[in-house]
């Protein structure tokens, strides 16, 4: 889905007051996961800009390792993402896949 | 032997009618494998022979479930795929044992064309003269995993499945929505029959009385994965799904909110896509 669309900026903009008001537990095969769908959005909109801080958040109150896996799934989604040079709130979870 | 009074016959019937409901109500997705575990043991323990004969659909319906829950060899398939072909058993399926075919393809993971030609599927469906229920859409779509969804009788068949959708005035619960959405997970917005899918599954969440719970918002935008906004009835799918989720008030766990943001990828992109991209984009560790 990409984010060019006006459906899919609904969508961003529901799933981004939905995590914000969640608390999971993510595990690192979540963050990896996660992350990998944010490919084809672009930080352009506010919507995504939104949801990534919100995801942001919940990254980095999670307190597990992450394996091989989820560090190649979650940088392949921010590197897609073209989010990550451009947004600060992504920064926190690229410093944070970096340290470990 | 003392168990095989009619007191025991009964419960059995009774509890195989109930399981049959179940099983489709708790389609196949990892987390529910109690259910499975039980309905397994009864199915295995109530099957009938699996010798052509006169059978009521629901007697060819418990078969078709009896042979799945043994983890069949793909000869104990091709065996049972001739009894199901033979002529004399091919006149006897009907739309309900076709779906209930669709489904416990797509739970273990086979294809349904193994068993039954999809021109089969589509005649069996089109002959059954009854408006679909909450289950009967929910299972077709479910099922549709089972399909490859190249052909032309494919399409044929995901198009006529949307105008029974449309026809139907059954409303989907939050599981029948996830179920059916997660079955669209490997299929991509360029398949045949598709764009009339989501139309007519739109429509249906949009007129939904019930409240998606997290796992449901997971599994089902999961199965979008391979689907893009740039065909307007996937948009018109998209918007309906958002719309459901701004008014749920169930919370993501871990596995839900994965699920939900992965689903939002394109399957389909190109190689050029990755490379370009991978190209054209800074390398992360500049960030210290």
């Amino acid at each position: 889905m990409s984010s060019d669309h006006k459906p899919v900026l609904h969508l961003v903009s529901a799933l981004a007051s939905k995590v914000s008001d969640s608390q999971p537990e993510l595990c690192a095969q979540a963050i990896g996961s996660a992350l990998f769908g944010l490919q084809k959005l672009s930080s352009d909109a506010l919507e995504v800009r939104t949801l990534i801080a919100a995801l942001t958040e919940k990254v980095e109150t999670a307190t597990v390792g992450l394996d091989a896996q989820a560090i190649g799934n979650a940088l392949f989604g921010i590197l897609l993402s073209n989010s990550y040079s451009f947004d600060r709130g992504i920064d926190a979870s690229v410093r944070y896949f970096v340290c470990v | 032997m003392k168990m095989m009074g009619l007191p025991w016959l009964s419960a059995l019937v009774f509890l195989d009618a109930v399981l049959l409901l179940h099983s489709f109500r708790s389609v196949g997705f990892p987390r529910r494998v109690s259910n499975f575990v039980v309905m397994d043991a009864l199915t295995t323990a109530t099957s009938t022979t699996g010798t052509a004969g006169k059978m009521s659909p629901k007697a060819l319906t418990k078969e078709i479930v009896g042979h799945f829950a043994k983890r069949t060899t793909p000869e104990e398939d091709e065996k049972f795929s001739k009894m199901l072909i033979s002529k004399e058993m091919s006149s006897q399926i009907d739309g309900m044992n076709v779906l209930t075919l669709l489904f416990q393809c797509a739970r273990f993971k086979k294809n349904v064309n193994t068993f039954i030609e999809s021109k089969l599927i589509l005649e069996k469906l089109q002959s059954w003269e009854r408006q679909w229920n909450e289950i009967d859409v929910s299972t077709f779509m479910y099922g549709i995993q089972s399909l490859e969804c190249i052909s032309d009788v494919d399409g044929l068949l995901l198009k006529f499945a949307a105008t029974k959708i449309k026809q139907s005035n059954a409303e989907l619960s939050s599981r029948a929505i996830g179920n059916a959405l997660y079955g669209l997970n490997k299929i991509t917005s360029d398949t045949v029959g598709v764009p009339e899918l989501a139309a007519a599954m739109a429509e249906k969440i949009q007129r939904s009385p019930s409240n998606l719970n997290g796992q449901d918002i997971g599994i089902g935008l999961y199965g979008m994965q391979g689907l893009s906004a740039s065909i307007a009835e996937i948009g018109l799918l998209i918007e309906a799904v958002a719309a459901k989720i701004e008014v749920s008030e169930a919370e993501l766990d871990g596995q839900a909110l994965s699920n939900a943001l992965y689903g939002l990828q394109v399957c389909a992109f190109s190689f050029t896509f990755i490379l370009r991209s991978a190209l054209s984009s800074p390398f992360p560790l500049e960030y210290e």
